[in-house]
């Protein structure tokens, strides 16, 4: 049998992507079947998630809030968000992607011009989880 | 007495050294450096880079002490590799890692994972036409995976004698992202394309969908490409692991100890085998021109095909998150967030970058299976 690399090729990527592309529909879709077996009010709650105001800090973030203070030293200086996180994985930070999106939103961290992000020292949240420690 | 150190002369490494040594020897050099002053991907090009030392002190040959030679230590621990079972066992690890979150709670960004894996078919195609056979062209092509452990399996599987210099080259780039991806990036994306911000308010994603979310990957994906079996049940049994609550033991021992054991093992046995003799051939330095090729179509395909979603879509994406669909968890998510922060500091793109950088080891994961399946014939 004379071998098509060119058919194989489509094959492959028609299958990956179908495979993939069901995969995502069926995420997309669980928790409306959640929702049809008993989950009651499941959009609306969906809904008032996504209004939500940004998320309190709970003691469990604001603990891992310091432990990022502590990792960069409490520094006035800036420093980039990917060794931000990598530090807080070492350090035994659950999940810093979120944590980092949080202090964000709440401007706890702040963007400088030069693509690196700071401890917004004046943020009332800051000081609170600074000297509460 | 000259008869003995003639003989003591005769069984030192000096005596079989030759230049294809010595350059072995500079490369992994090289690799040490690379791994251990510039920070590469240490973890893994530093047992890759001392494997490579040590396969490349040369030997009697009737002392049999290099992976080729049955009964040395380094031919069992090559089993690991030869054999297809260390890179499942890693995979367990990283689904214990992994946060699948991301892909459950924006689902669309799974296609952009699916979209950079054509990389490794049109690679695939490149490397047939050069004059490799179909598994030959397969296990190059899966460089472009950008995933060490799958290239490392499906080799092991189709082309063999291909493992050295694949599994350091696919290593070996995976460990140079930074350095292969922003080029393409700025390459394929205008600047205002590059500014384009995100909303980070995701849905919050419930603890049956994180528990389901590993089984239904499972069956789905492997009903589909048996041959992912190995890899993705491993990979969604070390999530589960995790995200069940009641074996965190397991999952604790698979993100820790035991992927760390087995990286080392991994590492130092697929460096071992890069012997001189194997590795210094036109096909090797084909492959690695090959190699970096593949990933850089890869992040192509994943960037094109958010812009040709984007035609779609209300709410846009960044096409630059397209590049992360290249498996390299998380480098290539972290390069891409470096990317975006150069336009636009404020542009906060690594969370959403996530979501194709996770959904593309699962796709490199589907391709391998289905060039086993299809290909095993050939």
């Amino acid at each position: 049998m004379d071998f098509n690399p060119f058919i194989f090729a489509a094959y492959g990527i028609t299958i990956v992507f179908s495979g993939l592309a069901f995969l995502a529909f069926l995420i997309a879709n669980i928790h409306y079947i959640f929702s049809f077996f008993g989950k009651k009010n499941l959009k609306k709650k969906i809904a008032r998630i996504k209004n939500k105001k940004t998320p309190p800090l709970t003691p469990e973030l604001k603990a891992d809030t310091f432990k990022l203070i502590l990792l960069t030293n409490n520094s006035d200086k800036s420093f980039f968000l990917p060794d931000l996180i990598d530090k807080g994985l070492k350090r035994g930070v659950e999940n810093p992607w979120k944590l980092v999106d949080v202090l964000i939103k709440k401007s706890i961290l702040k963007p400088d011009d030069t693509g690196k992000f700071m401890w917004n020292k004046s943020s009332v949240c800051y000081r609170k989880i600074n000297f509460n420690k | 007495m000259d008869s003995i150190l003639l003989s003591f002369i005769e069984n030192t490494g000096f005596y079989f050294l030759t230049y294809k040594h010595c350059i072995m020897l500079l490369i992994s050099f090289f690799f040490l450096y690379l791994g251990i002053a510039k920070k590469y991907e240490p973890l893994l090009l530093v047992p890759i880079a001392f494997g490579m030392v040590i396969g490349n002190i040369p030997s009697p040959e009737a002392m049999g002490l290099g992976v080729y030679s049955e009964g040395s230590v380094f031919y069992y621990l090559y089993q690991g590799v030869s054999k297809g079972i260390y890179p499942p066992l890693i995979f367990l690890g990283i689904g214990a890692m992994s946060d699948f979150s991301y892909i459950i709670s924006r689902p669309v960004l799974i296609l952009l994972g699916a979209a950079a894996q054509a990389g490794i078919f049109i690679t695939f195609i490149g490397a047939y036409l050069l004059g490799f056979s179909p598994a030959e062209s397969a296990s190059i092509g899966i460089i472009g995976g950008a995933d060490g452990p799958t290239a490392i399996f499906l080799t092991s599987k189709l082309a063999p004698d291909l493992i050295g210099p694949i599994a350091v080259a696919a290593y070996s780039y995976m460990a140079l992202v930074p350095v292969i991806q922003p080029p393409v990036m700025n390459l394929f994306t205008s600047k205002k394309e590059r500014l384009i911000t995100m909303k980070s308010d995701l849905r919050e994603v419930s603890k049956k969908e994180k528990i389901i979310f590993p089984v239904a990957g499972t069956v789905l994906c492997c009903f589909i490409a048996p041959g992912a079996l190995p890899l993705l049940g491993m990979l969604f049994l070390g999530n589960l692991l995790m995200q069940a609550e009641v074996t965190n033991r397991l999952a604790e021992a698979a993100k820790g100890p035991l992927i760390d054991i087995v990286t080392i093992l991994l590492g130092i046995s697929v460096g071992a085998s890069t012997q001189a003799d194997v590795f210094l051939t036109g096909k090797s330095v084909l492959i690695f021109i090959i190699g970096v090729i593949s990933f850089a179509v890869a992040t192509m395909c994943g960037i094109l095909f958010a812009k040709f979603m984007n035609l779609f879509l209300k709410e846009k994406i960044n096409p630059l998150i397209g590049a992360a669909g290249v498996s390299a968890v998380p480098d290539s998510a972290r390069v891409v967030q470096m990317v975006a922060s150069k336009e636009n500091p404020g542009n906060y793109l690594l969370m959403h970058a996530m979501a194709p950088n996770i959904s593309g080891v699962i796709g490199s994961a589907i391709a391998a299976g289905v060039m086993w399946s299809i290909l095993g014939i050939y």
